[in-house]
């Protein structure tokens, strides 16, 4: 699946280099890079949110896809003020946005939430449970995507190329996946990306490790 | 839009660079169409990647040109910037630490180019912190507690207070009886049948290629048969990814050598045994780094494998650090002195702090001491949150003459702030410069000049109440003009 380039490059002590890579590609990100890597379409998001009564609500499991939206629209958004809500309490504080974007939102508090909903801005939650009633009934109109199901082979090999790409050490040559790679990694981890993701980390290493010919 | 190439390239791209020297090379820039770039800025700086979330570090920058780039044509910049000089770089399985040399271009009205390519640091001292950087994680070991004990006064406090006598028997007894159960198996049965069971270490703080020494201790009430005394020098890379719900701990060992000490013996009742060892470090053992959630932590794990009895264990961290330079050592042991010596430094430095704050803070009393000092000496600290707290703590609940520009309005300030003002609100806002970032709690009577300020400065009297460290905001709570 990955196979070093022909012609290595002259930084001989980093390991990633007879890739001509810098890094591991499949590791942990920054937020930043996760936006600016992530294959999501958002113009007509973006588009609908310039109503102030709108909201959107992104609803799937984890490692598929939702967080990394949120990041992709406040990247694209000046003026969206983004919070992620923690598993434990205290709710922390919220800004002010246009839009403001909430991931986790099925944990916000009642009152946070009632704040949020008061807010007369338009809204983006990244949550579990569907909060399209609260949200209707304070006038918003609501319109609902479930994030996972659009995760084709296609998509997993051009996300998964894009981040092997970000690591390039020098221009030439680098490792690419191939759609059949990218089939049987769906096959096999269905839409779950943070999955696929997590299994390629440890196999990448695994070849470097090897010193073989980094076929994985 | 005027496409700019950028690439950087070293003298020495092979070369180990030790702690503070000089990092040079050339830049080169390509533009297809003439632009203006209002600085061609070179820094260092190091970033981990991996499994763990992504921690980073700058070091130093420099302009080495601003001006004009004409259409189709080539340029050439020579740079010499600081390397740095901690952590050191490092190639694990799930962490790795580099450092990097990234040219940027800052161009008006338009994404600012940038490329980088790393270089290979190998630090030759400890940093300054790195004292307390070692007592944050030995203090973190009590954090699970204090969150478990927070969690259950948040969950069953108000049950508990609600519920009759079973109820919180049987409460009780869901919570106890693991506990007790831990105790009994980790603690109490091995301690019963081995006595005083203890393990030590010479020297807890080592560098690549000295011995680690230490001795397993104890005396038994009765004779007592044990399988084997097993000892393990241990290098674990632990790395923390995602947050909340996802967060997860990647753990990797990276080096294992392990002794048995004794194996089939049988310790006589009454007397002392004792049971020395001694590992050696390798030459090339990466240094003991906490880099936020990324560690490589060392340690030797004690252990005595008792036949059908719970096996009694001691786990103890031991730091590698850089051996100090020739010149700097004394005494009998170096890296000691040195420690000592970086402690003595921090302690210092926290005292000037403490005492500068301190003596502005009563001259304060006289008017002197102004709100745009306070915010230059937080901000000269900010990296460092003890420090961080120790000013806020010497300045809180004194008034100042407040400058902030509003960034946005809090539509909720947080559970339970007690700063917020009934009626009132509150918003994040910077100080014009440096821009340290602040939270006001407005009053309602300033609601509406609020409303109307847009991105003036705004001006008035205010007094610190304390630090957002989840934000890293100073708390100002804003007094209502009669």
């Amino acid at each position: 699946m990955i196979t070093p380039d022909d012609n290595p490059p002259s930084i001989d002590w980093l390991p990633w280099a007879r890739f001509n890579l810098h890094r591991n590609p499949f590791g942990e990100l920054t937020q930043d890079e996760r936006a600016e890597l992530a294959v999501v379409e958002i113009g007509y998001l973006t588009e609908m949110l310039g109503d102030s009564r709108q909201a959107v609500q992104f609803i799937g499991q984890c490692g598929r896809g939702k967080t990394t939206r949120m990041l992709k629209l406040r990247s694209n958004l000046p003026t969206s003020s983004y919070t992620y809500i923690p598993e434990k309490p205290p709710c922390p504080a919220i800004a002010s946005g246009n839009p403001i974007l909430i991931d986790e939102a099925q944990r916000l508090s009642r009152s946070a939430l009632e704040s949020v909903l008061r807010s007369r801005c338009p809204l983006v939650f990244a949550t579990h449970k569907d909060l399209s009633r609260s949200l209707r009934k304070h006038g918003y109109r609501v319109h609902t995507e479930h994030i996972g199901k659009g995760n084709s082979p296609k998509l997993i090999c051009e996300l998964l190329n894009r981040r092997i790409e970000a690591s390039r050490l020098h221009s030439g040559d680098i490792p690419v996946l191939s759609r059949e790679d990218a089939e049987s990694l769906v096959a096999e981890f269905g839409s779950d990306i943070r999955g696929i993701e997590n299994s390629l980390y440890l196999r990448f290493q695994k070849s470097l490790e090897g010193g073989g010919d980094g076929e994985m | 839009m005027a496409k700019c190439d950028l690439s950087i390239k070293l003298d020495e791209p092979n070369r180990v660079y030790l702690g503070g020297e000089k990092v040079e090379g050339t830049v080169h820039v390509k533009v297809d169409s003439a632009v203006k770039c209002s600085g061609l800025v070179l820094s260092t700086g190091w970033k981990t990647h991996g499994r763990g979330n992504v921690t980073t570090g700058d070091s130093h920058d420099a302009t080495v040109f601003s001006g004009q780039w004409n259409e189709g044509a080539k340029y050439e910049y020579r740079f010499s910037v600081p390397a740095g000089d901690w952590p050191s770089t490092y190639h694990g399985r799930f962490l790795s630490i580099d450092h990097y040399v990234e040219a940027r271009a800052k161009i008006p009205w338009a994404f600012d180019p940038k490329t980088a390519t790393p270089f290979m640091l190998q630090a030759t001292q400890l940093p300054s912190g790195h004292e307390a950087e070692v007592r944050q994680r030995e203090k973190k070991s009590l954090f699970p507690a204090v969150i478990g004990l927070g969690v259950f006064a948040f969950f069953l406090g108000p049950l508990v207070l609600r519920a009759d006598w079973f109820d919180i028997a049987v409460f009780g007894s869901l919570i106890a009886v693991p506990v007790f159960g831990y105790w009994l198996i980790r603690k109490f049965l091995p301690r019963f049948l081995l006595g005083k069971p203890d393990a030590y270490l010479q020297e807890n703080t080592l560098t690549p290629g000295q011995e680690v020494t230490g001795e397993f201790v104890t005396t038994t009430r009765k004779t007592v048969k044990v399988n084997a005394i097993n000892v393990v020098l241990r290098a674990t890379e632990v790395c923390v990814s995602g947050s909340g719900s996802n967060q997860r701990t990647h753990r990797k060992v990276v080096f294992e050598n392990s002794q048995t000490l004794q194996s089939q013996i049988t310790l006589q009742a009454g007397n002392e045994s004792r049971c020395s060892f001694a590992f050696c470090l390798p030459e090339d053992a990466a240094y003991s780094v906490s880099l936020h959630q990324n560690s490589l932590i060392w340690t030797v794990d004690v252990e005595v494998d008792i036949p059908r009895w719970p096996d009694w264990s001691k786990n103890l961290p031991i730091y590698v650090v850089p051996a100090a330079s020739q010149g700097s050592k004394t005494g009998n042991d170096p890296m000691r002195s040195d420690l000592v010596s970086s402690e003595r430094q921090n302690e210092r430095d926290s005292r000037a702090t403490a005492d500068s704050m301190g003596e502005r803070v009563s001259a304060n009393a006289a008017g002197e001491l102004t709100f745009a000092e306070t915010v230059a000496q937080l901000w000269s600290v900010r990296e460092d949150r003890e420090k961080v707290e120790m000013v806020v703590e010497a300045v809180t609940g004194i008034s100042f003459k407040i400058e902030a520009t509003v960034e946005r309005r809090l539509l909720y300030a947080g559970d339970e702030d007690p700063h917020v003002f009934k009626d009132g609100y509150a918003v994040w806002a910077r100080y014009p410069e440096p821009r340290l970032p602040m939270v006001l709690y407005v009053p309602h009577s300033l609601g509406d000049e609020f409303e109307q300020l847009g991105a003036e400065i705004w001006k008035g009297n205010g007094a610190i109440v304390g630090w957002d460290s989840l934000h890293g905001r100073l708390q100002i709570r804003l007094e209502a003009v009669s």
